[in-house]
């Protein structure tokens, strides 16, 4: 994942969450595994509901909790990107 | 939130250590003769047992579970559940056949595998073979020895567990006390301190272990009620009593005694590592989910720091109140 890229992600729809006061579970059925996504993470998860660039990501980051600092939120925002679909709780949008 | 807090650690994992084996589509194959063998034994009717076969019956807590054994495993089951057998209708049935050996050697530990959404469960390990039916609430277990009775254990702690979840229960990895206060459930890994936590209590006035292994938490009207069970750990302490439950205490040792909140995702992770939940497709996932969320709603859940000493226990009775 980079910062051109225009690869649109989603929730994997084979996954099952929960909101957790403002924090999320979520479960990965058939693996032995449990997540619990921060309050901003959680964030994130329900925006990708629907299939978001990176950049639209960043922009819903920005403006929801009124960041200073974009390039900072850009360089997250791709960290946690790769990290939920390292842990196979987003998918490529194709 | 200030940017420190949005760049904190995004996604906390953990391992549901609760949760079974999967068994890979690999061991389904290598199983498909034992799994060929107990579908057939399923479908068979009740007509087609054994007129010698005994039937016997276990209450714990709301989960009324009959079990139809061969006449050589009543006795051994009637001692395991002597204070929790019962003489009314049941909910579940067990039927519990003797087949030839099954060729599962090589299976260790339990393994589950499921067809997603179809609500029967097949678990299996090298000593027996079974078909649970959520459906039809009626489970089968194929053993290749008379001798197995404590493979009949594994399926009604199978059948228990569902039983519970699909009412918003839950069967947990944990010791449970009746405290003069309430109950008080105590979970974490093994090795945590359950057994000790709850032994520590023994010598106290108006406290009473129900369980030093796995303790049964049902939904009622007036809140939550903690059962001690008869699935039996290290100290093979097994009370058939209910208490009104107080707290769910995540342990960790320490070097001082202490109670500290747990936020709402982070009980939730706690107490879904030790919900045992025989299944792991998407609708295991969520009445397990579904039913932590509703405790954690009702019911505090803490971590308690501690000394393994019996000082622990003014800091829960403290808490308590």
């Amino acid at each position: 994942m980079s910062t051109s890229d225009s690869r649109k992600y989603v929730q994997n729809p084979a996954v099952v969450s929960r909101e957790v006061a403002t924090e999320t579970i979520i479960m990965v059925p058939m693996q032995r595994h449990l997540n619990a996504l921060n309050a901003t993470a959680s964030s994130v998860w329900a925006f990708l509901a629907t299939a978001r660039t990176v950049d639209e990501v960043v922009a819903h980051v920005t403006a929801t909790f009124a960041v200073k600092d974009p390039a900072a939120v850009r360089e997250d925002m791709v960290a946690l990107l790769e990290d939920l679909e390292k842990k196979n709780l987003i998918v490529p949008a194709d | 939130m200030t940017e420190a807090e949005l760049r904190g650690l995004p996604i906390r994992t953990e391992s549901g250590v609760g949760w079974l084996q999967v068994a890979s589509i690999e061991d389904v194959r290598e199983a498909e003769g034992p799994l060929d063998a107990v579908e057939r034994a399923a479908a068979a009717p009740d007509s087609a047992l054994p007129a010698s076969a005994r039937h016997l019956a276990v209450r714990i807590g709301s989960v009324k579970i009959g079990v139809d054994v061969p006449p050589e495993m009543e006795e051994p089951l009637k001692k395991l559940y002597r204070d929790f057998l019962w003489d009314g209708e049941t909910a579940y049935t067990i039927v519990v056949k003797v087949a030839k050996p099954m060729e599962l050697e090589r299976f260790k530990t339990t393994n589950a595998y499921n067809v997603p959404g179809s609500g029967v469960y097949y678990l299996f390990r090298w000593d027996f073979i079974a078909r649970v039916d959520l459906n039809t609430r009626r489970a089968v277990i194929l053993v290749p020895m008379i001798e197995l009775h404590m493979c009949v254990d594994s399926i009604i702690r199978v059948t228990t567990s569902f039983s519970a979840l699909l009412t918003g229960g839950v069967l947990l990895h944990s010791s449970a006390v009746a405290a003069p206060q309430g109950g008080v459930v105590f979970c974490g890994v093994s090795g945590s301190g359950k057994s000790t936590t709850a032994a520590l209590s023994r010598e106290l006035p108006g406290h009473t272990t129900l369980t030093d292994e796995m303790a049964l938490l049902e939904p009622g009207p007036d809140g939550y009620t903690v059962y001690g069970t008869p699935f039996i750990g290290e100290a093979g302490i097994s009370t058939n009593i209910a208490a009104p439950l107080r707290a769910v205490m995540v342990l960790t040792k320490a070097k001082a005694n202490a109670i500290r909140k747990l936020s709402p995702a982070v009980a939730s992770m706690e107490l879904l590592k030790v919900t045992l939940c025989f299944g792991q497709d998407a609708d295991a996932c969520r009445i397990a989910m579904d039913a932590v969320l509703g405790l954690i709603a009702k019911v505090p859940v803490a971590r308690l720091e501690f000394l393994p000493d019996v000082s622990v226990w003014r800091t829960i009775d403290e808490y308590l109140g």
